[in-house]
């Protein structure tokens, strides 16, 4: 496995001109496209056409504009003769239509590409299904999708975006040995320091992953490193990489709420202008998030509607459990439940099994007599600082408490909270009221 | 009876009904995971297999297949007396028409595969009837379909009680989206009386209502939900989509935003589990997309007009166009979008949807008064005027002519002050007098006192005449 992802640096990275090389394998010609995002329209081979529906559609998506245009011309792309017959061209369409929310299209192309029986489009038709398939929450489709395309034989730009893809997937069913190992085997550091193309998407997997482990600080190091280097090739748009959003749910997490804010509210504009409803909705679902759900509770409702329009059920879910944690902890006890109820339902479908157990401890506790999950004010104040990462010891020296009555409190913080420790308490899953 | 014979039919061909259980169970199991292509396939598949058949196979069987409004439920047994008729080789066609509507996809084959239909002996069976008007409507060929159903009829094609039924049904409609509710009431209240098995009735009443809100008969339309018992949740109803469609219009049209916002997108919800994202087929998004305007959410008014004009877009029609493009233009932003507007009043003459035409006339009228372009504003409003009295509709006549008297009178009319104005922009917006007065920080006797002077200067009666005018407040 080591060994396979040296050799893929080894090609992925050579190359400078992208069109010098002849075609030996269908799948040359997208080798080291696109800094960042492994292949798109702007850089093709000389003797291609420049102007094809599916580049223009690409360009559009990249800048995250005329979402209709987009579409049309994708559409348009995979009912011309010469476009369904070059992989870049299908990968350029599809991801189009895909990011765009336009699922059921997308499908019925795919459905008709697969059966044509065309040679050539097996690896990006696995890949934007699997993109579809997490889109719409179905990860266990979408890992099946992407663990194809991590063999050796597949060409190294599909790989360069099957892998920062496998490891947000699988940061989203929390199977964290299953992202050790895949980090490991792909040496992600190594390779980001060593590959300048597909960096920034990697850069953005490896955020994803010092995030989930309440690294806050790298993690927005890694996301801005990330957003620059997309927003450098025109590639801003939220629906490829919800960088902005992610940036800001870290930066709130080490209460730097002005920044958040602002990065929230850019994603926001952002999304609105593409006008994907689940990109829409998740980034009104962060806003409402960053101020802890301090925002007006229809911006939360307003933002889960949306997501379900979308059919977003992996955000929808999230959306629905922070929410219900966060409600719960307020004393709201009717609202919580439905959330959570809905969360439990999402969690189950997406196969989020360890999502699930949480849910269901957090029903639990709210059925279970005499439970108050309301946070004290002090518990309150504790328990933000320990999930920003400050140690005992500096808690109690900045509320002038001892350490032991700082152990005391967070103690009942995690029973209230219904989680098993500190370790819990800064992932970014907690929502403290 | 024909439960008999679908008992004969069970006994005699264990592996026809139970393949088609299969194909229902495996083809929504797909569609859970938005694997419609691969579903369609099967469903396909599965209709062809058992047209094939040699022996006869009766409607209800093939039910669920392919989603259709008014269509059976799966294997329901029916009580109408009479024979059915021989299920025809030519409804794979119809039904294909309508899967391919329901996606959104291929119009130009929709519309081969329902004329097809159509043109051979097989339109004398009801099913296949059906499947291909419905096709032909959704497709926009509203005239086309017109003259099928009217040929029909004087043909005396209905032999039995359910397609006499199928096809009042079906004539009611496409009379109220033609631009003649008044004929489509007629018609379609007849089904709701004849109807005796259920399969029609919530169909024919949700098309009754959406007729009577084109014609502006609110009151009337609530009056007909109330009597038929249809103001609950509708869990499990045959139709729900068409039901929720037509109640969260009705709504809209009350000036109830809220329970309108929330039938819409329960509309959305039963049509996506369908895989149904036409907007032929049912326009939600745009009704959506108002009354999340109404009600400030405004994310999701924008997010679902153009959602409502990508889906329009790529299935072609005037009609769906020319009402995405109402939609967009209604969540625009402060001041509505007049050309916007226009563009839609063209789509829409063009398509022959009158009752929609009169809104979208209406509404550019009101906006054009807004921005003191009087004489823009009159022409807008007499052409709303005209396509209103073409609809046959007295309360959308006396409206226009009330923005025109009221603008002509503009200079004697005592303006609202600003605290008046900002109370019933809420007030409109669906909002109680206890939010208003939470909102604007008053007393409710300070709210309750500013309407009344909002009242008295529009020259509304109360908060109904408030709610149901679209008179510009500036």
């Amino acid at each position: 496995m080591v060994a396979a992802a040296r050799d893929e640096k080894g090609t992925s990275t050579g190359t400078s001109a992208p069109g010098s090389r002849s075609a030996v394998r269908p799948l040359r010609q997208l080798k080291g496209t696109l800094p960042g995002f492994g292949f798109s329209g702007y850089e093709r081979r000389a003797d291609e056409r420049h102007h094809c529906p599916a580049s223009q559609a690409m360009v559009l998506l990249g800048h995250g504009a005329s979402r209709l245009t987009a579409v049309q011309l994708a559409e348009e792309a995979l009912s011309d003769k010469s476009c369904r017959a070059s992989p870049l061209c299908v990968w350029c369409a599809m991801t189009t239509l895909v990011c765009a929310g336009e699922l059921i299209a997308a499908d019925a192309h795919w459905v008709r590409l697969t059966s044509s029986g065309r040679t050539g489009l097996d690896e990006v038709l696995t890949l934007s299904r699997a993109q579809w398939s997490r889109i719409q929450g179905d990860l266990e489709g979408a890992r099946r999708a992407l663990s194809v395309l991590l063999r050796d034989d597949v060409s190294p730009a599909v790989r360069g975006l099957a892998l920062p893809w496998l490891v947000e997937l699988l940061l989203e069913l929390e199977d964290a040995p299953a992202v050790i190992k895949l980090t490991e085997d792909y040496q992600l550091d190594r390779m980001i320091d060593e590959s300048g193309r597909v960096a920034p998407m990697l850069r953005g997997s490896r955020a994803d992953l010092l995030m989930a482990e309440g690294r806050y600080q790298a993690a927005i190091e890694d996301y801005l490193a990330c957003g620059a280097a997309l927003s450098a090739v025109h590639l801003g748009n939220p629906a490829l990489l919800r960088w902005r959003s992610k940036a800001a749910l870290a930066l709130a997490a080490v209460g730097e709420i002005a920044r958040a804010k602002e990065l929230a509210v850019e994603e926001w504009t952002a999304a609105l202008r593409w006008g994907a409803p689940a990109n829409v909705g998740w980034a009104l679902y962060v806003q409402a998030r960053i101020v802890n759900f301090a925002a007006p509770a229809a911006l939360v409702a307003e933002a889960i509607d949306l997501l379900e329009l979308g059919g977003a059920r992996v955000e929808l879910g999230r959306a629905c459990f922070e929410n219900g944690q966060w409600l719960a902890a307020a004393g709201q006890v009717t609202m919580a439940r439905q959330r959570l109820e809905l969360a439990a339902r999402h969690a189950e479908w997406a196969g989020q099994r360890r999502r699930q157990q949480e849910i269901e401890t957090a029903l639990e506790r709210l059925g279970a007599p005499g439970a108050e999950g309301k946070l004290s004010k002090q518990e309150a104040k504790i328990a933000q600082l320990a999930k920003n990462g400050y140690s005992n010891k500096e808690i109690a020296e900045k509320l002038v408490l001892t350490v032991r009555t700082v152990e005391f409190h967070l103690s009942s913080v995690y029973r209230k909270l219904g989680i098993s420790g500190r370790r819990e308490l800064r992932s970014s899953l907690v929502v403290l009221p | 009876m024909i439960a008999v014979d679908l008992e004969q039919e069970t006994a005699t061909q264990p592996d026809l009904f139970g393949h088609l259980d299969l194909m229902r169970s495996v083809g929504s199991g797909l569609g859970e995971f938005g694997r419609w292509g691969e579903a369609d396939e099967l469903a396909l598949g599965a209709i062809e297999f058992a047209v094939a058949v040699p022996r006869r196979v009766v409607g209800p069987a093939l039910g669920g297949l392919v989603y259709v409004a008014g269509g059976p439920r799966a294997n329901k047994v029916c009580t109408t007396h009479g024979r059915p008729d021989e299920i025809p080789e030519q409804r794979v066609a119809a039904m294909q028409a309508v899967q391919l509507a329901n996606r959104g996809a291929d119009r130009q084959e929709v519309i081969a595969l329902a004329r097809s239909a159509l043109a051979s002996p097989g339109r004398a069976e009801v099913g296949t009837f059906w499947y291909a008007v419905c096709a032909l409507a959704y497709a926009g060929e509203v005239r086309m379909a017109q003259v099928e159903t009217e040929r029909a009829f004087v043909e005396g094609w209905a032999g039995h009680e359910r397609a006499r039924l199928a096809l009042a049904l079906l004539r009611g409609r496409l009379a109220s989206l033609i631009g003649d509710p008044r004929s489509a009431v007629a018609l379609l209240t007849d089904v709701i009386e004849g109807d005796v098995d259920g399969q029609f009735s919530g169909l024919a009443l949700a098309w009754t209502v959406a007729a009577l809100v084109q014609l502006g008969d609110v009151a009337e339309a609530e009056e007909l939900i109330e009597r038929h018992d249809a103001g609950g949740a509708l869990e499990g109803l045959p139709d729900r989509a068409e039901l929720l469609y037509a109640r969260g219009s009705l709504y809209l049209a009350a000036g109830r935003p809220r329970a309108a916002d929330e039938d819409l997108l329960a509309c959305g919800r039963e049509l996506a589990s369908w895989g149904v994202t036409n907007p032929a087929v049912v326009p939600w998004r745009a009704q959506a997309a108002v009354a999340a305007h109404a009600l400030q959410r405004h994310s999701l008014a924008v997010t679902l007009a153009h959602e409502e004009l990508v889906l329009a877009r790529r299935w072609g029609t005037y009609r769906t166009l020319g009402t995405a493009l109402h939609a967009l233009a209604a969540v625009s932003g402060e001041k509505v979008d007049v050309s916007l507007l226009a563009e839609a009043s063209d789509l829409l003459r063009r398509s022959g949807a009158v009752g929609e035409l009169v809104r979208v006339e209406y509404e550019r009228g009101v906006a054009l008064v807004a921005r003191r372009q009087y004489a823009a504003a009159r022409t807008a409003l007499r052409s709303a005027w005209d396509a209103a009295k073409q609809l046959g509709s007295p309360a959308w006549m006396r409206r226009a002519d009330e923005v025109t008297k009221l603008f002509a009178a503009q200079d004697h009319r005592p303006t609202l002050t600003r605290q008046e104005r900002k109370v019933a922009e809420l007030a409109r917006a669906g909002w109680t007098n206890g939010e208003i007065a939470e909102q604007l920080n008053l007393a409710p006797r300070t709210v309750e006192f500013h309407l009344s002077g909002v009242y008295r200067k529009l020259g509304v009666a109360g908060r109904s005449g408030l709610l149901q005018s679209s008179i510009p407040l500036g």
